[in-house]
């Protein structure tokens, strides 16, 4: 698709991101000196108010919502932002297949919005043991899960399994486009996904079998080296990524800190991201749009949250991620 | 009967019409979908964002001027046609090449400064000018060609008359 044909799309983005909160505005969430003030402060700045004094998390529901069905409103092919919400369809296929064994006839409940393909393709695929009905991409891992849970019965290699199905599907997705910079935000989110299952793996020690299904090709971190260093243990992993591009995530994993290294994860996808606000044309501004308000939600889950908590507000400001704008 | 002189100078101007009207009306209606996703959002934004889409089309102007100045210099508009050689003729049609392959390219390459000004004007409207500026500074390369054009078409029509 000619790159000039997202115009429209890109100046309605631009205009939304006005609306995307700033730094100083969630500085002030931060500061603000109950949950309730937080709250009022987010309706100043246009979010809906929920329904009951507690219910935030339907309130970011919605505000996904809307931002996806905004996307979709203005993009020509909803397709070409596969990449963003694949990781849903194969989160959907996991509940399928649980719902499945489990004798529970409603996989809905457990199904996430938006996917790129409907929901009753998936139960209908798992329902009837017929995995040709799923998109190309999936059909092989679905097998695989599918094996495992029924055969095996082991759940968690089926997760696994999807998971790194997910991952390196994304990046083909990515790789479609011919967008150079969805490829690095692609790569850069299968390469922490990689970091944070190795690191789980070698703290609990499992073995290269276990290692070598949950590691994604990617291109940024050599899967080889990574699932050999794994299985070496903590020490050995964090050396060698020590040597590579995330010698800064390593550090924090050296020090056992799992929240900043997750906050480095989402602060580094961020400032990937943010080289699309200076693209005036193509896809990049409105995959960079979605996933800035992805960010922007998960800012303000950790904030409600906290407040709720009543921790205070140095202990949030570690918390909260980088903002777009 | 018309001499192959005279048709090759009216393809001439056919061409200054056609290619820069073509790059024009890709221009303007680059910025016009960009100016219309601002629009949806804030209208209010109407008046600013007109400017930047009416400078892509400037260049479709001067085709049609210098397509005029040569099929009334030769007499196509008063029914007098003149006599030209085939390198008279040729001659005309050389001289319509700059704004006609400038003026395509041009009137594209302002569309899309322009459309990117759109931009500017979304996310930070009192810096409206500077988006106008940028777009404008691809205005100088169809004004140069459209001189020499319009230069070149006046001199022939002196000569051949």
């Amino acid at each position: 698709m000619r790159e000039t044909e997202y115009a429209y799309a890109v100046a309605r983005i631009r205009v939304n991101e006005l609306k995307l909160l700033t730094t100083a505005e969630l500085d002030q969430l931060v500061t603000a000196a109950d949950y309730s003030e937080a709250m009022r402060k987010l309706a100043d700045k246009g979010w809906p108010s929920p329904d009951s004094a507690y219910d935030y998390a339907k309130m970011l529901e919605d505000e996904a919502d809307e931002a996806w069905n905004l996307i979709k409103e203005i993009i020509p092919d909803i397709h070409e932002l596969d990449m963003l919400i694949v990781k849903n369809d194969f989160h959907n296929l996991k509940a399928a297949l649980k719902c499945s064994v489990n004798d529970d006839d409603n996989p809905e409940d457990f199904y996430v919005k938006p996917s790129c393909i409907d929901t009753s393709v998936i139960t209908q695929a798992v329902d009837n043991h017929d995995f040709s009905v799923l998109p190309e991409y999936m059909q092989e891992a679905a097998k695989k899960a599918y094996d495992m849970i029924v055969k095996v019965n082991n759940g968690q290699l089926a997760d696994v399994v999807l998971d790194t199905a997910a991952m390196e599907t994304m990046i083909s997705m990515a790789e479609k486009t011919g967008s150079s910079l969805l490829v690095k935000i692609a790569d850069l989110i299968c390469a922490t996904a990689n970091i944070k299952a190795a690191y789980r793996s070698a703290k609990t020690n499992k073995g290269q079998d276990f290692v070598q299904l949950i590691i994604a090709d990617n291109k940024t971190l050599d899967k080889q080296s990574l699932i050999e260093n794994t299985i070496q243990g903590v020490e050995k992993l964090i050396a060698y990524l020590e040597n590579t591009q995330y010698a800064e995530p390593a550090k924090y994993l050296k020090d056992g800190d799992t929240t900043a290294f997750e906050k480095w994860c989402d602060d580094e996808l961020m400032k990937l991201v943010g080289q699309a606000k200076f693209t005036s044309f193509g896809v990049e501004p409105i995959v960079a749009y979605y996933i800035a308000k992805d960010a922007e939600i998960k800012s303000v889950r950790i904030i409600l949250s906290a407040k709720l908590n009543n921790l205070s507000a140095d202990t949030i400001k570690k918390r909260v991620r980088e903002l777009y704008v | 009967m018309i001499s192959l002189g005279v048709a090759l100078a009216i393809i001439g101007a056919a061409l200054a019409a056609i290619l820069s009207g073509m790059g024009s009306a890709k221009g303007v209606g680059l910025v016009a979908e960009a100016a219309s996703g601002v629009i949806t959002e804030d209208p209010s934004k109407f008046g600013k964002v007109l400017i930047l889409e009416i400078l892509p089309g400037t260049q479709g102007l001067y085709g049609f001027l210098t397509a005029i100045m040569l099929i009334s210099g030769i007499g196509v508009l008063g029914g007098n046609v003149l006599e030209l050689s085939t390198w008279q003729g040729l001659a005309y049609l050389g001289a319509c090449l700059p704004i006609a392959i400038t003026g395509y390219f041009s009137a594209i390459a302002q569309g899309r400064a322009a459309a990117s000004g759109v931009s500017i004007v979304a996310k930070k409207p009192d810096q409206n000018g500077k988006a106008i500026i940028m777009a404008v500074m691809v205005e100088t390369y169809a004004v140069l060609t459209l001189l020499v054009s319009l230069l070149a078409v006046n001199s022939i029509t002196s000569i051949v008359k």
